[in-house]
């Protein structure tokens, strides 16, 4: 059963369901392996031991529905509340947390019969983006342990990488999908704003936070898409649907010599990407031309300014989004009998650097006389880059740009250095400022002191064009003839 | 020690009011548990939810019905509808704020302008005013005698209406007077049950002071937690009077929040950091702009009619009075007005139905209103203790409504003093001197004619004489004659 690990979720569930294989063998299969393998990564937060059958008692999926992710395993990031299991979101202020509720996609993945495995590991509170800023240790990239897997959906990135699990749930509010999909060589998506609920996810930036999925392959991100992306009333800003069969749609043609592929001039200038990243990107374009797509060059003049833009917006937003953590109706507490002692020890204790950075930034640029400055003049920018993006959009029928602009970094290499690190996200946070969806598919390998990492193309739709993202996925796919292989030592672990 | 505001001074205070109301609606503003009015007793924090209570990764949903019961008062005030209104956060860290962030609205609220015609010392007035938003209530924190602090979130997350008047009023009773209005306004449009004793409607007052004369507006202070109408007028007062001090003797005034000490009667700056000196605000990114549709509009509209229709029913059917009575009240304003504060002076109610759908509606199609509830009140307790009969109730009433006088200076005036007190014998007399011809009649025997005297004196009394005491006071008069 366990060399099986290795395979997309769309084949287990083939084997599954020609009664191959079983699935309650399967998820105890998986279950084990990534917990035997987790000291070495430290994906995972913590394990479902205690419920982790229940879903199976749940009434059956309906019938009629289009193919769905369905009794297979699975993890979720730190960040989705999950009825009766810890969520910490990363952080220590909320260690010891058991949410009295599950959050939206987490109920439909269980109502699918899936089983959730655990909670992976993440920069505290999403913000981050190399998964060194959890309380709960590094997760280490599993293609070199000295590596960073990226962030802040750093364990759910290297769950998946690592076969210890099918498919993951990350966040993405500035890349935290696309990134760490990139940096561990897996397919990561997020969807346009509004594509999936937001409700039971614990809110970093909420105009930018958007639930992503990690898979071996787009045709499982498809087969999540059609669990997870349903309309609800309980988030005012969910614009689902549901009535996408996107599982279908993935596989339809796409004919790439009608397909005009935009590229963004400034992001592939090697002033600002890594050559390996450049040097597998061009040959990820020239496969496309090959097959007849045209590429169509493009400028961005807002390039220079849309990291400021991005770091304002977030920072205000987490400001107040923070606030509740007060250690007064859950979370880690204080005996302290003066009201301001009590909140300056809980806040003090429980949120670590980075999280203090963002939130004194956020409280800054809000402030009176600063406002107009700073946050008011990041919203106008914001508008301008989607009026940018939407003039692109005339032009081309998808963008392609480099996920990161470098290889994955050294642990801590950039810890001492923030805006270093803010600058491993220029390709991704445009596409969060625009609300629109980008997935990361793998384009090859590159080196970095001895270390072979791997690198990613990202593909950026207009929005709600998602299920042409998904089919330009998997198409980019099968042109490029891409099926997911894990580091040796996994395929050793698997085989041994 | 009570302070008035002296008006012999030189200076002029200026008032603004905002009016916080929870408004009726099945549900709380942002999530679905019961919204439960303040007064009703109730275990603590038995209507909680993940929502209200703050969890992470919980969301705001906005409650249409409060939406729909705020646009009712909004039309009904003639404020500008915003098409477009937008929910913004207000952040402060206080632990009856599970969020660390009140979802209220900020630079564009429901419906702006607008204004409240009001009664005060027999005159209308009208209060403008700035703006009409939707926010939720805060949870209740009580403070234990070991010092302790618990907290009720049951209040939490309840829809609050918020009314901001311009500073248009210079005196409490002016104040309590819009107040009062604007009270059985949210009652009758059923938008808020609006009691203030239960808490569920609040008002903070800004005030500042000036030279008398002078247009400017100074620095104004704010005053929290007041509970009773009465409580209004005092702090009002005081803090004026502080600020007159302040002035005078050279000082002043800084913006501050304060508290009314009722013991004291002094205001004294807010001794607990519950409000913060900059809320930074801005649009809060998980509600998207409130956009005011047609159908929303129609609903609201719909329900200002549909609740003058309950508020028709309920009157029918707990006060006792007729339909028909119940309708025209419930359609009109000035007549609610009468009907309620009447009744809450212990009037019979149908009693009061009858005086408000008939002298008052007759009055109020010939000459404009110049009186208030108090007066007819005052006229139902002496028609009552037998201090006027019902025909002279009706002239005080019609004197006091078309001159503005008070009750005690017409009945004065026209020196009523009830039927048995009326003098009588004296009117007789003189009907009796005045018309020899049907005394000769009687006394000849026709004894029926009396009838014509007993006419001439009720026409003389206008009415105020009893027909039947009269006719044998006539006949006693004649015999001893
Ligand atoms: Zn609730």
């Amino acid at each position: 059963m366990r060399e099986l690990l290795v395979k997309p979720g769309h084949e287990l569930l083939d084997l599954i369901e020609q009664g191959e294989i079983d699935h309650a063998e399967l998820q105890e299969a998986q279950y084990q392996f990534a917990r035997g393998i987790d000291e070495r990564v430290n994906a995972f937060i913590s394990w479902d031991e205690e419920v982790e059958h229940q879903e199976w008692r749940l009434p059956m999926v309906d019938q009629d529905l289009p193919r769905q992710f369905h009794r297979l395993p699975y993890a979720a990031k730190d960040i989705f509340t999950t009825k009766g299991l810890q969520t910490t979101a990363g952080s220590r202020i909320l260690k010891g947390y058991v949410p009295p509720y599950d959050a939206s996609c987490v109920s439909h993945l269980r109502h699918a019969k899936n089983h959730l495995m655990g909670k992976t590991n993440l920069d505290e509170f999403a913000m981050g983006s190399s998964g060194e800023m959890s309380a709960y240790g590094v997760t280490r990239n599993p293609w070199d342990f000295d590596y960073v897997p990226g962030g802040s959906s750093s364990g759910s990135a290297v769950a998946v990488a690592a076969c210890q699990s099918v498919m993951a749930l990350g966040t993405d509010t500035g890349g935290s999908v696309r990134q760490p999909a990139s940096f561990c060589g897996i397919v990561g998506y997020r969807p346009t704003y509004g594509m999936i609920s937001r409700y039971g996810l614990i809110a970093y930036s909420s105009s930018c936070d958007q639930a992503g999925i990690f898979a071996r392959d787009t045709l499982d991100v498809a087969l999540t898409m059609n669990t997870v992306s349903k309309p609800d009333e309980r988030d005012s800003t969910c614009q689902a649907t549901g009535d996408i069969d996107f599982y279908t749609d993935t596989q339809r043609d796409v004919h790439w010599n009608k397909l005009r592929v935009g590229v963004i001039k400034p992001l592939m200038d090697s002033a600002r990407i890594d050559a390996p990243v450049l040097t597998n990107f061009q040959a990820s374009l020239k496969a496309m031309t090959d097959a007849g797509a045209e590429i169509v060059e493009l400028d961005f003049p807002l390039v220079d300014y849309y990291l400021a833009a991005y770091y304002i917006i977030v920072c205000a937003e987490c400001s107040s989004n923070l606030a509740r953590y007060d250690g007064i109706r859950y979370g880690i507490v204080s005996d302290d009998e003066d009201l301001l002692a009590r909140y300056r020890s809980v806040r003090s204790r429980g949120f670590g650097a980075e999280v203090k950075r963002r939130i004194l930034l956020g409280t800054y640029v809000l402030s009176a006389g600063y406002y107009d400055a700073y946050y008011d003049r990041a919203r106008q920018l914001r508008r301008d880059v989607r009026e940018q993006l939407e003039a692109m959009f005339t032009k081309v029928d998808v963008l392609a740009t480099p996920t990161s602009p470098v290889l994955p970094f050294k642990i801590g290499e950039h810890i001492q250095d923030p805006v270093q690190m803010y600058l491993s996200d220029l390709c991704t946070v445009f596409i969060n400022l625009a609300g629109t969806g980008g997935i990361n598919i793998p384009n090859g390998f590159g080196e970095r002191d001895g270390a072979k990492l791997p690198t990613g193309i990202q593909f950026v739709c207009a929005p709600f064009r998602d299920n042409l993202l998904l089919r330009i996925g998997h198409q980019f796919e099968q042109l490029t003839g891409w099926k997911y292989q894990p580091p040796q030592w996994v395929l050793d672990e698997l085989n041994a | 020690m009570f302070m008035a505001i002296d008006v012999t001074t030189g200076w002029e205070t200026v008032i603004g009011l905002e009016v916080h109301a929870q408004i009726t609606t099945d549900t709380k503003m942002y999530c679905s548990c019961p919204s439960v009015n303040s007064t009703e007793l109730t275990e603590a924090n038995r209507y909680v939810c993940p929502v209200c209570l703050g969890h992470p990764g919980t969301l705001p949903r906005p409650n249409r019905q409060a939406v729909v019961r705020a646009l009712t008062l909004a039309l009904k005030l003639g404020s500008q509808i915003n098409e477009r209104s937008v929910f913004a956060r207000k952040n402060y860290f206080y632990p009856d704020l599970p969020k660390g962030y009140q979802i209220s609205q900020y630079d564009l609220p429901l419906a702006e302008g607008g204004e409240l015609p009001y009664w005060h010392n027999n005159a209308k007035h009208t209060a403008r005013l700035v703006r009409i938003h939707l926010e939720e209530d805060t949870a209740r924190l009580f403070h234990l005698d070991d010092g302790t602090a618990v907290l009720d979130y049951n209040r939490g997350g309840v829809p609050l209406i918020e009314i901001v008047s311009q500073p248009d009023f210079h005196d409490p009773a002016e104040c309590v007077a819009y107040l009062d209005e604007l009270r059985g306004l949210l009652q009758r449009l059923r938008v808020s049950e609006a009691a203030m004793e239960s808490g569920n409607m609040r008002c903070e007052p800004n005030i500042s002071v000036r030279p008398r004369g002078s247009t400017e507006l100074r620095t104004k202070t704010e005053i929290k937690n007041l509970n009773s109408f009465a409580t209004l007028r005092r702090a009002v007062e005081a803090e004026a009077q502080r600020q007159i001090e302040l002035y005078e003797s050279g000082q002043t005034v800084h913006q501050a929040t304060m508290r009314y000490d009722e013991a004291r009667g002094i205001t004294v700056p807010m001794r607990v950091k519950e409000t913060a000196d900059d809320y930074r605000y801005f649009d809060d990114p998980d509600i998207p702009p409130l956009v005011i549709t047609k159908r929303l509009l129609d609903s609201a509209g719909e329900d200002v009619r549909a609740s003058i229709f309950e508020l028709r029913q309920m009157m029918a059917e707990e006060d006792g009075i007729s339909h028909e009575m119940a309708a025209t009240i419930a359609d009109d304003r000035i007549l609610h007005r009468f009907y309620r504060l009447c009744c809450k002076d212990g009037h019979d109610n149908r009693e009061v139905a009858k005086w408000v759908t008939g002298e008052l509606v007759r009055l109020l199609r010939e000459k404009p209103l110049r009186t208030e509830p108090g007066e007819l009140s005052k006229v139902l307790g002496k028609l009552k203790s037998n201090e006027l009969t019902l025909p002279q109730a009706r002239d005080v009433f019609e004197t006091i409504y078309l001159t503005g006088k008070t009750c005690e200076a017409v009945v004065q005036e026209k020196q009523y003093s009830g039927a048995d007190a009326i003098p009588l014998e004296q009117v007789c007399r003189e009907v009796i001197a005045a018309n020899p011809q049907i005394v000769a009649d009687i006394q000849a025997g026709k004894t029926n004619a009396v009838q014509v005297l007993v006419g001439a004196v009720m026409k003389k009394t206008r009415g105020g004489a009893d027909p039947q005491s009269t006719r044998q006071l006539l006949l006693r008069l004649l015999n001893a004659g």
